[in-house]
């Protein structure tokens, strides 16, 4: 089953988008820093999906793991191995940023295990159902993101004041910092490298596309926020969904709960492409080549100790912006592409 | 030669009237519905076979008795030139055929073919005058229109099959028949345009419905699961309808359908779901009012599954996203009800439905009292005692009348309205949430014939987008050549 | 599998079913309209304007002509304290979500903690107005106000009426605490006063309760989380002027010919920053649009242009006069402005903030159009 490069595009989008609108608060740093060295953090990422493009252009069905393979089996395997734990990492922090979210926003509104039991099912059953399950859910769920930010920026428009919005110089540790906390929350660069058999065509307007898509809107809600909120943002955790709070539909109050719904929609879809990324080379790897077994060890293995880890909240920041994280995308998502790549053509000339 | 039950469709035809007859007794026992009788033809034997009620007996007297006496003025034949007037030098009817079998024979017989087995050859021949009583046509039942055809299908399969050919009159519309069930021997018509389909795909329905082991096939849902895909899902991939001119378009797309016979009902595969949404007024009202039609339908669509258990999940767990009077309201109804709203919603759901699958099943004559007994019962009393809440009812009252506007989906919405009352009821927004990507993704995943489920929006075909939003123009019609698979998203 | 599949699903249905997780209603929530509060012995006295319907029937839940709030008062150390304190009282959780009004005393010591409450609670309407109160604002709350179905949706449309015609500020929840922030603690609230009136000869003889409004005619500027300076009616009008708010304010205006009503509203402002010897100077022109009541008044426009240009001048000077030099609140917002134009300068003078607010001089220029 192959998708295009569009459904690509928007896959990554909504796994990316995902962390943003929950998290971003301005800390110590300005809002014009903030945006300045996103636009860095998304130009260094320009770069670093280099190797996966043309990976891609060179095998065009085979993702870095198959590629590792053709060079020899244990270093497939070393890979795989490598991806997995790092699928399970990431099952993990995402569970548990979204039981976050879930514990600060709606508190006493359901029991977070609850919560995290019905997130983990849901996507285990998407990841289940493969790549065109989470693929064409991702289009409707893109849609349902759109009439939600155009509904939010409809309805506080008017409040917005110039004002809150002021310029700053950017130092080259704001910029590295920005980068590194950039990379660190791009996980889409490994799945990317990953899901590349999957793609009928055109790796780069999915993966440019992407990226430029990606930039407009975390650009786009840091300034709806910041227009809006001004300063209030330093006292909120979440700033996007307090501006939900008070944005309003025609037959809806608020749009908070509205959010949740999207928001949840888009968490199901992040999970599931863990497992699914994992597929085109479990099928290598005869004890994992069992579908069942490649999407669900992972959900056990990653979201069953995020559930154990509710109401502690000191385990979320550094899990989310640190550079060890950053490091291991850099590694999974770029270094080992780029590796896999030359030690290919080596053999090749070998041969 | 031994016959019994079990071997009797391959077994056959002897050369002997008696043992003909005696080996028909043989299988068919003394069923008072079988006439066999011995009958003179130029000094030759032959058995008459005929079932009670199926044949027409003006038929039989002008085509068949009339003709025969005509052949036999004081001469006498022979037993093959009696065959060769009945199959070649008369026009007794159109529909004749060559029987070797005993299966072919009880196959024909009870299909309303008249069988004459001459003595001293090994074969039968049928004649089709069938003269069963059925139904006449009327308006279609399940699928209404107002500008469209008002003639929609009945059981009789012959009957529907001209109800299509007359509208699609080119040679390339072809109907082939075969028979499913081991024991009714179902007669069913594949239908297709031969230079719109996809060969392979009509392979595949006829290998599908070859390997169909049931006994008994008495309508379109026996056939359904054996023709979809195996991936399981609320939705079914194969549509039904009743009217032969919604079978025309469709066929006319490169679909096939597969008409049964003793059902109304014809089944056309492969499946959208945004087919459900599309009516033949779409095709005959001006095309500004079709899209705001259609919309509303998706909207019913909407309020139909989610409406109930989206107002039980906001109100319960997510007051602030409700108006401030509406919610004010909303407290002051539920001030004096005893359940929480996910119970009430749950009650007057049920309530509907009984009400609902009563006013199907029940006698015309007792229509009015379902009516009467409902209004007062669940509109009245329900709300004057305070079981359950004004606005709630209104809810219900509302998704009832929207569950109507899309009547092929009446199954789904029914389940999954129940399902999203539990789901808000007791998570909330994010039961809702969660059920939705789980219906979703199911849904994506869902195919006929390679044909996406979500065609035309997942995989997004652009041409086809017209589909979704209202219809294409009919100038865009009679340039483009639409066919269904250009919706699995292969690039050509 | 099927069969285990349906066993499993029925398990887990019923076991859902009978945790009660639906049992949930929604008057099993207090809904809190306006909340009040005060400065107590040891903390603070809060008071809300809780939903109560006052039926009539099933037919008809809800009738406006009765007062369909109760007010519930606790004390307690802190607001969160009082807010469970009032939750035992009347047996339901506190919805925050509908709140249109917070009022509180000006003796209350710590305004922050209070407001900080509202921040970390995700129900909060950020939308709600913020006011301050002279004398209890419990009384405040507890208004008489009998239109509309509960008193504070007409307090709001007060406020907003007020706020449009320029007799107030902008003083919503998220306004307000974005101002405390970028000021280092400064901002101002409508001040809101209660009057009772009494129907004369009716309520003498028939007993019945006199009718309640509320009125807001000054602001109360906050420095430090503590109330400071009372601001009258013209130098909250000056507040207004200079930061473009108003939308439809009348004003008198006193000609040779005699006094001419107009309408005005704000077009646009705008600043030149600069650093002048040891501080910054601010030059705002700012630009009203006026409309006449009358057509004969259009023979004496250019004496009215000037009257109104004098007369807003005025107000602004006030303003500044009394916010920034005796109270040094930014509440006319000159560091947000100054740090948008310039964040070193703006860095630079900000490291002693009160030293800063003591040496910048504001000056406006009005020109009125019509």
């Amino acid at each position: 089953m192959k998708i295009s490069s569009w459904q690509l595009l928007i896959l990554l989008f909504l796994s990316r988008i995902f962390i943003t609108i929950t998290y971003f608060t301005l800390e110590d740093v300005s809002p014009s820093v903030m945006m300045s060295t996103t636009a860095f953090s998304v130009a260094a990422d320009m770069i670093l999906v280099i190797p996966a493009i043309i990976l891609y252009k060179k095998y065009p069905n085979e993702n870095v793991i198959r590629s590792a393979f053709e060079i020899s089996k244990s270093f497939g395997i070393v890979l795989f191995v490598l991806y997995f734990i790092f699928a399970i990492f990431m099952i993990f922090r995402t569970v548990r940023f979204f039981l976050y979210f879930f514990e600060n926003a709606f508190l006493n509104l359901l029991p977070t295990l609850v919560v995290g039991a019905m997130l983990i099912a849901a996507a285990a059953y998407v990841g289940h159902l493969g790549i065109e399950a989470a693929a064409r859910s991702s289009s409707i769920v893109f849609v349902a993101f759109l009439l939600l930010i155009i509904a939010v920026i409809a309805t506080t428009a008017e409040d917005f004041d110039l004002n809150n919005y002021y310029t700053e110089p950017v130092g080259t540790n704001d910029i590295l910092n920005g980068v590194v906390h950039g990379i660190s929350r791009s996980s889409e660069m490994v799945v990317l490298v990953l899901l590349l058999p999957y793609l009928k065509n055109g790796i780069g307007k999915s993966v440019y596309g992407f990226l430029i898509l990606k930039l407009l809107f975390v650009e786009m809600i840091a300034l709806l926020c910041i227009l809006f909120l001004g300063g209030y943002m330093a006292a909120v955790p979440f700033p996007f969904f307090t501006v939900c709070g008070f944005a309003k539909a025609p037959f809806v109050e608020r749009l908070d709960a509205a959010f949740l719904v999207v928001w949840t929609l888009m968490g199901v879809i992040k999970l599931s492409l863990y497992t699914i990324s994992l597929r085109p080379s479990a099928v290598l790897l005869k004890p994992l080549n069992n579908n069942a077994v490649t999407n669900l060890v992972p959900f056990v293995l990653g979201g069953v100790p995020a559930l154990y880890f509710a109401y502690k909240e000191q385990m979320i920041i550094p899990l989310l912006d640190n550079e060890i994280t950053a490091c291991a995308v850099l590694l999974l998502g770029s270094l080992v592409p780029l590796a896999v790549l030359i030690l290919r053509r080596l053999k090749h000339e070998k041969n | 030669m031994n016959i019994d039950d079990k071997n009797y469709a391959h077994t056959l035809l002897p050369r002997t009237a008696d043992e003909f007859k005696k080996m028909l007794k043989a299988v068919a026992g003394n069923t008072m519905d079988v006439n066999i009788s011995d009958i003179m033809v130029s000094g030759h034997r032959c058995v008459f076979v005929a079932s009670e009620g199926m044949i027409s007996t003006q038929a039989l007297s002008d085509l068949v008795f009339r003709p025969l006496m005509e052949f036999d003025m004081g001469r006498t034949a022979s037993a093959e030139e009696i065959y060769t007037f009945l199959t070649r030098q008369s026009l007794m009817t159109i529909d004749r055929q060559e029987l070797t079998t005993f299966g072919e024979v009880f196959m024909r017989l009870f299909s309303g073919f008249a069988i004459i087995f001459i003595d001293g050859l090994n074969k039968a021949i049928s004649l089709g005058i069938q003269g069963y009583d059925k139904r006449s046509i009327e308006n279609p039942s399940s699928d209404t229109n107002i500008m469209g055809g008002q003639d929609g299908f009945i059981e009789a399969l012959r009957t529907n099959v001209s109800l299509v050919r007359r509208r699609i009159k080119s040679p390339l519309l072809k109907f082939e028949l075969m028979q499913v069930g081991k024991v009714t021997k179902t007669d069913i018509a594949i239908s297709y345009i031969s230079d719109k389909v996809d060969k392979k795909v009509v392979d595949e329905i006829k290998k599908r419905l070859m390997d169909i082991e049931l006994d008994t096939v008495f309508s379109s849902g026996y056939l359904k699961p054996f023709l979809e895909d195996k991936h399981k899902s609320i939705f079914s991939s194969i549509s039904t309808t009743d009217r032969p001119d919604s079978m025309c378009i469709k066929l006319n797309e490169g679909k096939v359908g597969i008409l049964i016979d003793g059902t109304p009902f014809a089944t056309i595969l492969p499946s959208e779901f945004i087919e459900e949404f599309r009516t033949v007024d779409d095709y005959s009202t001006r095309s500004f009012y079709t899209v705001y039609i259609r919309w509303i339908k998706y909207l019913s669509f909407l309020l139909a599954v989610a409406l109930p258990g989206l107002y039980v999940s906001i109100a319960s767990f997510h007051p602030g996203m409700l108006s401030h009077r509406l919610l004010l309201n909303l407290v002051a109804s539920q001030e004096s009800t005893p359940y929480s709203l996910t119970t009430e919603a749950v009650i007057i759901t049920i309530m509907y439905e009984i009400m609902r699958e009563a006013g199907i099943r029940l006698p015309k004559a007792v229509g009015g009292a379902v009516s009467i007994v409902g209004a007062l019962i669940i509109g009245d009393a329900a709300v004057t005692s305070s079981l359950i809440s004004a606005p709630l009812l209104i809810i219900i009252g509302l998704t009832a009348t929207a569950s109507f506007v899309i009547p092929g989906l009446n199954q789904q919405t029914s389940v999954l309205r129940l399902v999203y009352i539990a789901a808000g009821g007791l998570f909330g927004l994010y039961g809702i949430s969660i059920l939705t990507i789980i219906i979703i993704a199911n849904t994506c995943v869902l195919t006929s014939m390679t044909v996406p489920y979500t065609a035309p929006l997942s995989p997004l075909t652009t041409n086809r987008l017209t589909n979704i939003l209202g219809r294409p123009s009919f100038l865009n019609l009679q340039k483009t050549k639409r066919r269904v698979e250009d919706l699995n998203g292969v690039k050509k | 599998m099927k069969k285990i599949s349906i066993i499993c699903a029925i398990i887990i249905l019923v076991s859902i079913t009978l945790t009660g997780c639906s049992g949930r209603k929604p008057d099993n929530v207090g809904i809190v309209h306006a909340i009040g509060i005060d400065k107590a012995d040891d903390g603070f006295e809060l008071s809300l304007q809780v939903f109560r319907v006052s039926s009539a029937g099933s037919q008809t839940p809800i009738d406006s002509s009765k007062t369909n709030v109760e007010i519930i008062s606790a004390k307690g150390k802190t607001i969160a304290n009082a807010v469970e304190l009032c939750e035992n009282q009347l047996g339901k959780e506190m919805f925050f979500g509908h709140n249109q009004l917070l009022v509180i005393n000006k003796k209350v010591d710590d305004i922050y903690s209070c407001l900080n409450y509202f921040i970390n609670n995700d129900d909060a309407y950020i939308g709600m107005i913020v006011a301050a109160s002279e004398k209890s604002s419990k009384d405040i709350i507890s208004a008489d106000i009998s239109s509309g179905t509960v008193a504070a949706e007409t307090m709001k449309k007060i406020f907003d009426i007020s706020k449009k015609d320029g007799y107030s500020i902008d003083s919503r929840f998220f306004k307000v605490v974005s101002d405390y922030i970028d000021t280092d603690g400064t901002m101002v609230l409508p001040l809101i006063e209660k009057r009772s009136q009494a129907i004369a000869d009716k309520s003498k003889e028939s007993g019945e309760p006199a009718q309640d409004s509320l009125e807001i005619k000054k602001a109360i500027l906050v420095n430090n989380s503590k109330f400071s300076k009372v601001l009258d009616i013209d130098e909250v009008f000056g507040i207004n002027y200079f930061l473009g708010d108003i939308e439809d304010a009348d004003m008198t205006v006193k000609t040779s010919y005699g006094t001419e009503s107009v309408t005005l509203k704000s077009i646009k402002e705008k600043a030149e920053v600069s650093e002048k010897d040891d501080g910054v100077k601010i030059e705002k022109n700012i630009t009203v649009g006026i409309t006449l009541e009358k057509e004969e008044s259009k023979e004496h426009r250019d004496e009215i242009k000037q009257e109104v240009e004098k007369k807003v001048t005025e107000y602004i000077n006030k303003a500044v006069e009394k916010t920034l030099k005796q109270d040094l609140s930014d509440v006319l917002e000159i560091t947000t402005l100054i740090r948008q134009r310039d964040y070193n300068l703006y860095k630079k003078l900000t490291a002693d903030r009160e030293e800063f607010l003591k040496k910048v001089s504001v000056s406006a220029k009005v020109n009125a159009v019509y």
